[in-house]
């Protein structure tokens, strides 16, 4: 490489590393209306005005709420190692895999009792199976002010949060809910923001797209993330949520109320904030449906119990596929995501 | 050199253009046209995240109309390149550690074929490159941005610098070589890190 010809300027290009700078100032451009946009600055500066105003109504909503979900990244690395070392119950299976398990489970549990009770001794009895989740002893009740003042609240006649097939990384905004799907990576070099995340092509005449991710074993975090806007989204209308999966991965679903988000990020949570509710699921490699209910959410067993908050389905902020530290690789597909009537 | 370098520099005007100033407007126009995006992109280069450049362009921008009169015609490239590296050290200083973004409306080369994974690790590798470009000295930086990112040629660096070709050449030459240390050096740390934290 001539590093001494000044006139050599495709010197960096031929860096098999570099390369990757070179490409990233040919795609660094601003969103359209640039132009325009600084102009009008401009002039405001000239009449005294304070800021310019950027963007569109639609485009300023869409920038709120990507920014919480912007802020809320800087969070999740140090909630995420601290979940994975407190696991949560046992996964979801899908419904095929559950006959089987619950068999195989139950023949367990009938051994386990034999060999429990004829010792007469009263060991500790291991988890073993997924258990309705019952409301922590202590609550602590949701501060009910802002920004729940201006929730919108969900269609029970419209349960559909996402099928895909827009082929964009938007959520379906109907009913005044709108909101993006991010990627986020958490590792040791710090979090990563992937905006928008668009579904992949399935190639299917009646299912054309899906969202897809997949990573190698050597991860720490990652989540599949949409941010509700307005930061409030009201979907006490229903009972839970469903969606279509395959794996093979071990995520968890998890939705985030205010009340777990910082006042400075716009929620409501004074200390101990950022667990959001969740429930492991386990993904098989085949696609299959699998259903949450609200009831069977959960903050993690990091939290402690005094600190545990109810999960208020009036009150979200967030819905993410999460995978968790120390999972081994993934490779999992979602669609058709939705909420459960009552 | 054309006379208008010539004459003795206006003091800064601090009162505000009128509506009268209509050359004003045109040439401040003419600059948002042709240069908005290089600053946007030298802004990015200096250490400015994406989602910030487009405001921190505006304050170049604004820098710009307000000594409009201090500075030559046709050296309004230069002015705006050095004013963007002084507000992206600026904002690089009170800026917080705050996550990157991929925005991948903003990068549709991205988008065809990659799987989010792969945009998170060209992220990284895009992190690590800035890294090493924050490693140079400002002189070197300045002078690398403009001819290997920004594909100038040598003696048009000298001329947007006003530096003497011999100087441009010698901190190009070593920007290469401190830009390829600092990428070695970086690899290697990282790579450490993520072996000790696997």
């Amino acid at each position: 490489m001539a590093e001494h010809d000044p006139d050599s300027r495709g010197w960096l290009r031929s860096h098999p590393l570099a390369h990757e700078l070179v490409r990233s100032a040919e795609t660094d451009v601003p969103a359209p209306g640039f132009e325009e946009r600084l102009l009008d600055g401009l002039r405001s500066d000239r009449l005294g005005a304070s800021s310019a105003q950027h963007s569109t109504a639609d485009d300023s909503d869409f920038d709120a709420v990507d920014a919480v979900t912007d802020q809320r990244v800087q969070a999740v690395g140090t909630e995420a190692r601290a979940a994975a070392q407190a696991k949560s119950p046992s996964p979801v299976r899908s419904r095929s895999a559950w006959a089987a398990y619950i068999s195989a489970v139950a023949i367990a549990a009938i051994a386990v009792f034999a060999i429990w009770t004829i010792r007469g001794k009263s060991e500790q009895r291991p988890e073993l199976a997924p258990r309705p989740i019952r409301a922590p002893a202590a609550q602590t009740e949701p501060n009910a002010n802002a920004p729940c003042e201006q929730a919108v609240r969900a269609d029970p006649a419209l349960p559909l949060i996402d099928d895909f097939e827009d082929g964009n990384g938007r959520l379906l905004a109907h009913g005044g809910r709108f909101g993006t799907w991010s990627y986020i990576a958490v590792d040791g070099a710090g979090p990563a923001l992937v905006r928008p995340l668009a579904p992949e092509a399935m190639g299917k005449p009646n299912n054309r797209h899906a969202l897809h991710a997949r990573g190698a074993e050597r991860h720490d975090w990652r989540a599949v993330w949409a941010t509700f806007g307005p930061a409030c989204y009201d979907a006490s209308a229903f009972a839970g949520i469903r969606f279509t999966g395959r794996g093979p991965a071990e995520i968890a679903l998890q939705l985030d109320t205010v009340d777990a988000i910082e006042r400075k990020y716009g929620g409501t949570c004074e200390t101990d904030c950022g667990h959001g509710h969740r429930m492991r699921i386990e993904l098989g490699d085949r696609w299959e449906r699998y259903e949450v209910l609200f009831r069977e959410l959960v903050q993690g067993a990091e939290v402690p119990p005094g600190a545990r908050r109810a999960f208020d389905p009036r009150r979200l902020n967030a819905l993410a596929f999460v995978v968790d530290p120390g999972s081994e690789s993934f490779d999992f597909w979602i669609d058709d995501v939705e909420w459960i009537a009552r | 050199m054309g006379v208008v370098a010539k004459l003795p520099r206006p003091a800064a005007d601090p009162t505000p253009r009128t509506e009268g100033d209509d050359a004003g407007e045109v040439r401040l126009r003419w600059a948002v046209a042709q240069h908005s995006r290089f600053v946007y992109r030298t802004l990015i280069r200096f250490g400015v995240r994406q989602a910030d450049a487009e405001d921190a362009a505006q304050e170049v921008f604004l820098v710009l109309a307000r000594r409009l009169a201090e500075v030559p015609v046709s050296s309004e490239r230069g002015f705006l390149f050095k004013t963007a590296v002084g507000v992206a050290s600026t904002r690089r200083r009170s800026e917080q550690r705050r996550a990157e973004l991929f925005d991948v409306r903003l990068d549709g080369a991205a988008v065809a074929e990659a799987g989010p994974e792969q945009l998170v690790e060209r992220l990284r590798l895009r992190r690590l490159l800035q890294r090493a470009l924050d490693e140079l000295g400002a002189d070197q930086r300045e002078v690398f941005v403009l001819v290997e990112l920004e594909g100038l040629t040598a003696p048009e660096v000298s001329r947007l610098l006003k530096l003497p070709l011999g100087t441009v050449a010698s901190r190009l030459g070593r920007g290469r070589r401190s830009f390829l240390e600092a990428v070695e050096r970086l690899k290697i740390d990282s790579d450490l890190k993520d072996f000790q934290y696997g």
